[in-house]
């Protein structure tokens, strides 16, 4: 109730103090978002036909920096491999908003019938598979180039700076390579001029065509990676009391890291998950081996629940094996952080997403446990990340393909939403007079 | 197949030259059993209708007592509370042979419709129970006095000594008591004179009747205790996370332990069994407790392997609740040890057993799990112990098991037994 009282009156400061834009520029970039959809369609298709993999994305990246040198915005190639960032200075003093859109493909072959759909192929760890934007940062791509022509062509009525980032390797660098928003920030994107907030966005097939989503705080979990290296005792399977059991002793210690989650963890605060994907042991039947490996993940919306959670697993880990006289060797690597959405900026925000979707298409949704590596970016300044709706309005919502497989589609309407959207969040926030955001 | 040789020969020579002797007299003792066989049935039966619990058996002290006496025997009475013990000196020097039959009945109530049936009733813990021989003492106890009886006519013509130990608290005392095989010894019974070798059998209402079974070695388990504490914090039941669960950690615990025996214990040095049998935390269904208690039984038969069981009870359950952030506190009690026939002493034996029952009716058994405190006097002499078969001959589908209301034995099994000890006592005697 207090939450809902907080949220009216949300919406009347917006009318009243907050929503600087006026209502001319609003009823302008409106206008030009619906005349620019079909080119966005375009480019999307041209993108959703030509995908390339993590940080492989050149020609992607010639084509999204070639439009920005067009539109006159400042240019700056190979950022983290081949990331674009593209700035426009409006000369006035104000904010420097950051908009930031993903570019990379997936190693999935498609299989929909479009006209336009992927028959790229390449080597994907040493297997051929069909490259495909299956995750539909092809979408991204393609909101963020009209919000720059958008801008641009209205740089007049603009204050303060805006950093357009196009960035590679969402998904993850190849084995062995930097890359992503990691590499980014690394390579100073955050700096000259200093970002002062960052917005992004995902499109969403399975998610109602017109929809808006989004979550304050953690919104998308941190993933880490773990591996847990059990070293028992080799000996024959005919007598195990020989040696020290490996294979048992990380079966033990699977069920005991079920119990992190189901009694060691506050799940009221937010939700945690730890998955064992892998676990390889052994050569041959009766050879009881020396050491088993299992690999896993480990999801959490809390950067205090994530450190507790580390602990507890090492610490389960190395006493179950310890019980058994083996010892257990774990490491546990960051990989993603949490998609962190600062609650002051999102608070501040919903208005503007209210007036792109309309209010009841703009919902509060429950966490996600998947990870998105605009968190690296978020660790450093304030940001908003929010999904965008676009399943096929033909689709059973309960057969809608999933993200990352071969029949993956998004109906191309959602991304005027999305354009909308990342344009009313630039505008507002530019105009915003106060912008200062308390760190969380 | 060298064992096997050695086992032949044995039988020869004890056959041939040493056995002479003896013969004649064996085979008119033999005959004088059989004249008592009544008798035997007769002492059962009052046994089996009067039991008394483990350090109560005040009226069957008295009892033995006075028929050990009225034999003319050198009796001491009460030894270990309500033990008693017998020495009947042969005319001619010799070694001293122990016999033991346990004396003590059980907590049960008999639910058999014999008209000797108990309708004994006692308190138990606190509750109100029957009194029965489950286990059959009161058939030991009517074969050792058989033995006593027949043997104590022949005075005379024996060599050395037999001690007739009729032993309390077999099935273990009651709390904060001492009592059974252990305070026995405690109190000298293997002493003045000191007794060289020890026989004792065991009534099987599972092993077919008139069978004679033993084992080398390892007989019958030794019998552990542990009792674990499991601390943990204790918490509202919908917020484990605020507590250290020891009810998961316990199952946890419980789970471990199972490697034990199935990863950790080399079994072909012999069995081995850990059993939590108990379990107990929490009062109400949504209270995370703070502790939980774990019970346990073990069973081995080997002590390099009863050893390292409880090192690996003890590392398993504290470091499992670490693991956990619980503490697990780990008490082993040592019960008693594993009964192990003297591998020399049951070859020698062996050869009684066939004398009495015919070679085919002598069966080479699988150890058993249960314990016996029989392997309190084995760790201080060699002794040998073996199971009598006393099986019903019913039609039942399933045997009634010792220690349960329809326990039952077949009654004329015990002359078996009168028998195999008395020839065990001779041949030892003689061919000493």
């Amino acid at each position: 109730m207090r939450k809902f009282f907080s949220i009216a009156c949300g919406c009347l400061l917006a009318s009243t103090c907050f929503a600087q834009m006026s209502a001319k520029l609003q009823a302008k970039v409106d206008q030009q978002a619906k005349e620019i959809e079909s080119r966005v369609i375009e480019w999307r298709r041209h993108f959703h036909q030509n995908p390339e993999l993590s940080n492989n994305e050149f020609k992607t990246a010639a084509f999204v920096a070639e439009h920005l040198k067009k539109l006159g915005i400042e240019v700056q190639t190979g950022v983290a491999k081949t990331g674009v960032v593209g700035l426009l200075k409006t000369g006035k003093p104000g904010p420097v908003i950051a908009l930031r859109a993903d570019m990379d493909a997936l190693p999935v072959t498609e299989r929909n019938s479009l006209p336009f759909a992927s028959k790229e192929r390449t080597v994907f760890n040493g297997q051929e598979t069909g490259v495909m934007h299956a995750c539909g940062h092809d979408t991204h791509i393609a909101i963020l180039m009209a919000v720059a022509e958008i801008l641009s062509k209205n740089k007049n009525d603009l204050k303060g700076t805006v950093k357009f980032i196009f960035q590679p390797a969402e998904e993850g660098p190849p084995e062995g390579e930097e890359g992503g928003a990691a590499l980014m920030v690394k390579e100073g994107v955050l700096d000259n001029p200093k970002v002062d907030v960052i917005f992004g966005l995902h499109i969403q097939s399975i998610s109602t065509l017109g929809k808006i989503l989004y979550k304050p705080a953690g919104m998308m979990a941190a993933s880490d990676w773990f591996t847990i290296k059990v070293k028992g005792k080799q000996s024959h399977g005919a007598a195990p009391w020989m040696g020290i059991d490996p294979v048992v002793v990380s079966a033990q210690i699977i069920n005991g890291l079920q119990t992190i989650v189901s009694r060691q963890t506050e799940l009221t605060k937010e939700a945690a998950v730890i998955s064992v994907g892998r676990i390889q042991a052994g050569v041959r039947e009766n050879i009881i081996p020396e050491e088993a490996f299992m690999a896993g993940t480990i999801r959490t919306l809390d950067n205090e629940m994530r450190q507790k959670i580390h602990d507890k697993l090492k610490l389960t880990a190395t006493k179950i094996a310890e019980s058994a006289g083996a010892t257990a060797e774990i490491s546990i690597v960051n990989k993603t952080p949490i998609t962190y959405n600062n609650i002051a900026l999102t608070e501040k925000m919903v208005p503007s997403l209210q007036r792109a979707a309309g209010a009841s298409n703009v919902n509060e949704i429950n966490a996600v446990t998947g990870s998105e590596d605009f968190g690296f970016f978020q660790q450093n300044v304030p940001g908003l990340f929010f999904f965008v709706g676009a399943m096929p309005a033909d689709q059973d919502p309960g057969k809608v393909p999933a993200h990352h497989t071969p029949d993956f589609m998004i109906d191309e309407r959602g991304m005027l939403v999305g354009l909308k959207a990342m344009l009313n969040v630039t505008l507002d926030f530019m105009n915003m007079r106060d912008t200062t955001l308390p760190v969380k | 197949m060298n064992k096997f040789y050695l086992g032949l020969t044995l039988v020869f020579v004890s056959v041939s030259c040493y056995a002479q002797p003896t013969a004649r007299l064996k085979a008119k003792v033999d005959a004088d059993i059989y004249q008592i066989e009544g008798k035997v049935i007769e002492w059962r039966r009052q046994f089996h209708q009067f039991p008394e619990l483990s350090n109560r058996e005040f009226n069957t002290g008295a009892k033995i007592a006075a028929l050990l006496k009225a034999l003319g025997l050198e009796v001491q009475y009460p030894v270990a509370k309500t033990g008693v013990v017998a020495i009947l000196k042969g005319a001619k020097p010799g070694p001293v042979v122990g016999l033991r039959a346990d004396m003590d009945g059980l907590p049960v109530a008999e639910r058999n419709t014999l008209e000797f049936a108990s309708k004994e009733k006692t308190m138990y813990a606190g509750k109100e129970t029957g009194v029965m021989h489950a286990c059959g003492h009161d058939g030991h106890m009517a074969i050792l006095l058989g033995v006593a009886e027949t043997l104590s006519k022949y005075k005379n013509e024996l060599k050395g000594s037999i001690k007739f130990i009729f032993q309390p608290a077999e099935e273990g005392a009651p709390f904060g008591e001492e009592g059974g095989a252990q305070l026995m010894i405690k109190e000298g019974v293997l002493n003045n004179p000191a007794v060289d070798v020890m026989f004792g059998l065991h009534i099987q209402a599972l092993l077919p009747f008139g069978q004679l079974a033993y084992r080398t070695g390892g007989l019958m388990a030794a019998v552990d205790g542990v009792n674990i504490k499991v601390t943990g914090v204790g918490a509202h039941g919908a917020s484990p996370w605020e507590s250290i669960d020891p009810i998961v950690v316990s199952s946890q615990i419980v789970n471990a332990l199972q490697t034990i025996v199935s990863r950790q214990t080399d079994l072909t040095a012999g069995a081995a069994v850990v059993t939590i049998g108990t379990i107990h935390a929490g009062v109400r269904r949504n209270i995370i407790p703070e502790e939980a208690l774990l019970e346990g039984t073990i069973r081995t038969f080997d002590i390099e392997v009863q050893k390292r069981v409880h090192e690996q009870i003890t590392r398993i359950a504290t470091k499992i609740a670490e693991g956990s952030g619980a503490k697990a506190e780990v008490e082993i009690q040592i019960m008693y040890p594993a009964t192990i026939n003297d591998p020399l002493l049951t070859q020698r034996s062996v050869p009684s057993l066939i004398s009495t029952v015919g070679k085919e009716k002598v069966a080479l058994t699988q150890p058993v799990t249960m314990a016996e405190d029989f392997s309190f006097y084995q760790q201080k002499v060699p002794a040998f112990f073996f199971f009598l078969g006393a099986k019903p001959d019913t039609k039942l589908e399933r045997q009634p098991v010792h220690h349960t209301p329809d326990f039952l034995i077949d009654e004329s099994a015990l002359i078996t037994g009168v028998r195999a000890l008395t020839n065990l006592t001779l041949d030892y005697l003689f061919v000493h």
